[in-house]
């Protein structure tokens, strides 16, 4: 199967020189429009180093991406993403995005109908590789992506149909409202790694793939606050429901803000934090209320070098831990270290220091290093905010 | 009945009140803000996305631009790639049909110029942030600016047929200011133009005042950088002060966005005078002749480092 997929891989990767040189761009080989199609690789290489755990300590190819991008025709652009990653069963290959969408059809209005990332929260409508930091937050494995280590965990991918409109309004207001089928929200990729089987939560997760009992649905409304010329202020509000196959309800409120301050070449100032809630009903644990957050400031000494520094914090408000109602706080705190030589490559360490704690019980800590290499190849397709 | 004439007399006079008003152009840089404004007059509103301080390689598609952009008849760009990394998500999130490639509204300024340092062999990363359509900074060069505001006109009187002679008109006026200026700047730097026939006389960071030394015959050392959008290492600095030293090189000319620290050091190790001045007109200023000043002060930079030496 693999030797199939890697025949398959290098017939598609074998014209990428010719698109490349018809694609690169004086700020780094983006796609262009006038292009038929863009075609771009990108490769996450990670190398966990963990104080508490040696079981992961190997350099993996977290993810190998290969990305086709496009207008369809004078209406429609298409994308197909085929993403791979390090299992514990070995690597494996899938789908992440497929999707056919359009920015022409409905005035101030774009769409798009297939498989993709979700656009609701910050970190979920970037490839992971696009991240500012090299693993997620708790929250973001809890709630999104069942990623059972931090290493896994990636955005919220799912099937369906997503609208956006950009309301005529004096100031930025844009809506987005998503529906898709819930049978892949969540899923997880079985990392070699132990799962949390005192989770029960993720029991949610576990029966991605299963016929939920409804489909998932979001909502976000986004405004931008122009700052200065080279400021700004994104704030995102998030509201996400899905209900899974044995009738598990779960609502996700969540806050996203992103502020950028960028000097020419220089991104000298970002910040990024999340706060959601979740709502649980009918779980084996009863209904529960589980509220996380984090916050990521990150300072530019220069237009490669970055320094930023993560905190988490995750705790359950309601609803037992192994079947008993106790305080309970996960904190962690991760520094990191950016070295961006251009737009296409970026070579990241990170120390990342988590610690759970329950009322009762000794804290469990989890202390690692994280060496990161990401590099793209070919076409790149144009920055977000 | 009535409903049908309801409705005709509604889309009457939205038809009118659209002919009425201006065109509606949002432009990447200010410098075709004012070529917009000076070709269209009053048939036009324009406003440039970015102010003229930025590096405009490396922006963010800024949800302020989509917002501005969903509302335009047109958007004019520089073209030739130097917006590649922002503007097509710009675009394409703005929803806005008219100004998406392909569109009646999609203005690509540079499309007819003729671009200088286009690779013509293989080209690769390993090169640095190499153009392939060829070197986009053309705002510094009367010559291309009156090839872009043909351009421009084009996109106008296609929007709006009816004042088809109004632009005519305009675009003649630019054209003509254009050569005026030419006119101007030669005869104001016309002692370095002799020098440059003996000896190179000034050297830029990045390749932005290529096209302005092209156009006026200046002859120029080459860049700082050694690959374009790289910032060059120790040896390169060294290396380029001392041949500009050798060679006799009046002045370093970088933009206000290019590195400081790295113009400093070549000064030391040159003894030459740099400069770090705007490559683009500023958005602050709304008068009509901002692309002359720029120019007039690039010339004035130059010739002034003559009189120093």
């Amino acid at each position: 199967m693999l030797r199939n997929i890697s025949a398959w891989l290098c017939l598609l990767l074998f014209p990428l020189d010719g698109f490349a040189q018809s694609t690169e761009t004086p700020s780094g080989y983006f796609f262009n429009a006038n292009s038929p199609m863009g075609i771009s690789a990108s490769v996450d290489l990670l190398h966990p180093a963990s104080f508490d755990n040696d079981e992961n300590n190997r350099l993996i190819v977290r993810d190998a991406e290969l990305s086709l991008f496009g207008s369809i025709d004078h209406l429609f652009d298409g994308v197909l993403t085929l993403t791979g990653h390090s299992e514990y069963e070995g690597f494996h290959f899938e789908v992440h995005e497929a999707y056919i969408g359009s920015s022409k059809l409905i005035p101030r209005s774009r769409f798009r109908i297939g498989k993709f990332l979700l656009a609701v929260g910050r970190l979920n409508p970037f490839h992971r590789h696009d991240w500012p930091f090299i693993t997620a937050p708790k929250i973001q494995r809890e709630f999104f992506n069942s990623g059972h280590t931090a290493y896994d965990a990636e955005g919220a991918i799912d099937t369906g149909i997503e609208y956006s409109i950009l309301l005529p309004l004096p100031f930025y207001f844009d809506l987005t409202l998503g529906v898709t089928n819930g049978y892949e929200f969540g899923h997880s990729h079985a990392g070699a790694h132990d799962h949390d089987e005192h989770d029960h939560d993720h029991e949610h997760y576990h029966a991605a793939h299963k016929r939920p009992q409804s489909p998932l649905y979001y909502v976000r409304p986004t405004f931008y606050f122009a700052l200065a010329d080279d400021s700004g202020l994104l704030l995102g509000l998030n509201y996400l429901n899905h209900k899974d196959h044995a009738g598990v309800e779960m609502a996700l409120t969540g806050l996203d803000a992103t502020y950028k301050k960028r000097e020419g070449r220089r991104l000298k100032w970002l910040f990024q934090s999340e706060i959601w809630h979740r709502a649980m009903n009918q779980t084996p644990n009863g209904d529960t209320s589980t509220i996380g957050a984090y916050i990521y400031p990150q300072f530019g000494w220069s237009e490669k070098i970055f320094f930023g520094l993560r905190l988490d914090a995750y705790s359950r408000l309601n609803g037992s831990h192994e079947g008993e109602d106790k305080k309970n706080l996960d904190y962690a705190f991760a520094p990191v270290f950016t070295y961006k030589p251009s737009e296409f490559s970026h070579l990241r360490v990170a120390y990342t220091h988590e610690v759970e704690t329950v009322e009762g019980s000794d804290d469990r800590t989890d202390r690692r290093l994280e060496f990161q290499f990401v590099y793209f190849l070919g076409a790149h397709p144009a920055h977000d905010f | 009945m009535k409903k049908a004439l309801l409705s005709t007399f509604t889309s009457i006079l939205i038809a009118t009140s659209a002919a009425a008003s201006p065109l509606r152009v949002i432009t990447t840089l200010p410098d075709l803000a004012e070529m917009v404004r000076r070709i269209g007059g009053e048939e036009v509103s324009v406003e440039p996305l970015l102010s003229g301080k930025e590096d405009a390689h490396y922006i963010d598609a800024l949800p302020v631009y989509i917002r501005k952009v969903a509302d335009a008849d047109i958007v004019c760009m520089m073209g030739l790639e130097l917006e590649g990394s922002w503007l097509p998500k710009v675009l394409s999130k703005s929803g806005n049909s008219k100004v998406q490639p392909g569109g009646k509204g999609y203005c690509d300024a540079g499309k007819n110029i003729s671009p200088l340092g286009k690779p013509t062999g293989p080209i690769s990363r390993s090169m640095g942030d190499i153009h392939p359509a060829g070197n986009p900074h053309y705002n510094l060069s009367p010559s291309a600016l009156k090839k872009a505001a043909v351009t421009i006109a084009n996109i106008l009187k296609e929007n709006r047929p009816e004042k088809a002679e109004a632009f005519d008109a305009g675009l003649k006026k630019f054209q003509s200011d254009m050569e005026a200026l030419k006119a101007r700047v030669t005869a104001t730097l016309q002692p370095v133009i002799e020098l440059s026939k003996s000896q190179p006389v000034v050297v830029e960071y990045h390749q932005e005042f290529s096209y302005f030394f092209a156009e006026y015959g200046i002859r120029s050392l080459g860049s700082i950088e050694e690959k374009p959008g790289v910032p060059p290492s120790a040896a390169r600095i060294a290396n380029v002060a001392a041949t500009a030293k050798k060679e006799g090189v009046l002045i370093a000319l970088a933009a206000n966005h290019s590195p400081e620290n790295v113009m400093r050091r070549f000064k030391e190790l040159s003894g030459i005078e740099f400069r770090q001045m705007p490559v683009a007109v500023l958005k602050s200023s709304d008068e009509n002749n901002q692309i002359e000043k720029l120019q007039e002060e690039i010339a004035s930079a130059i010739i002034n480092a003559t009189k120093t030496k």
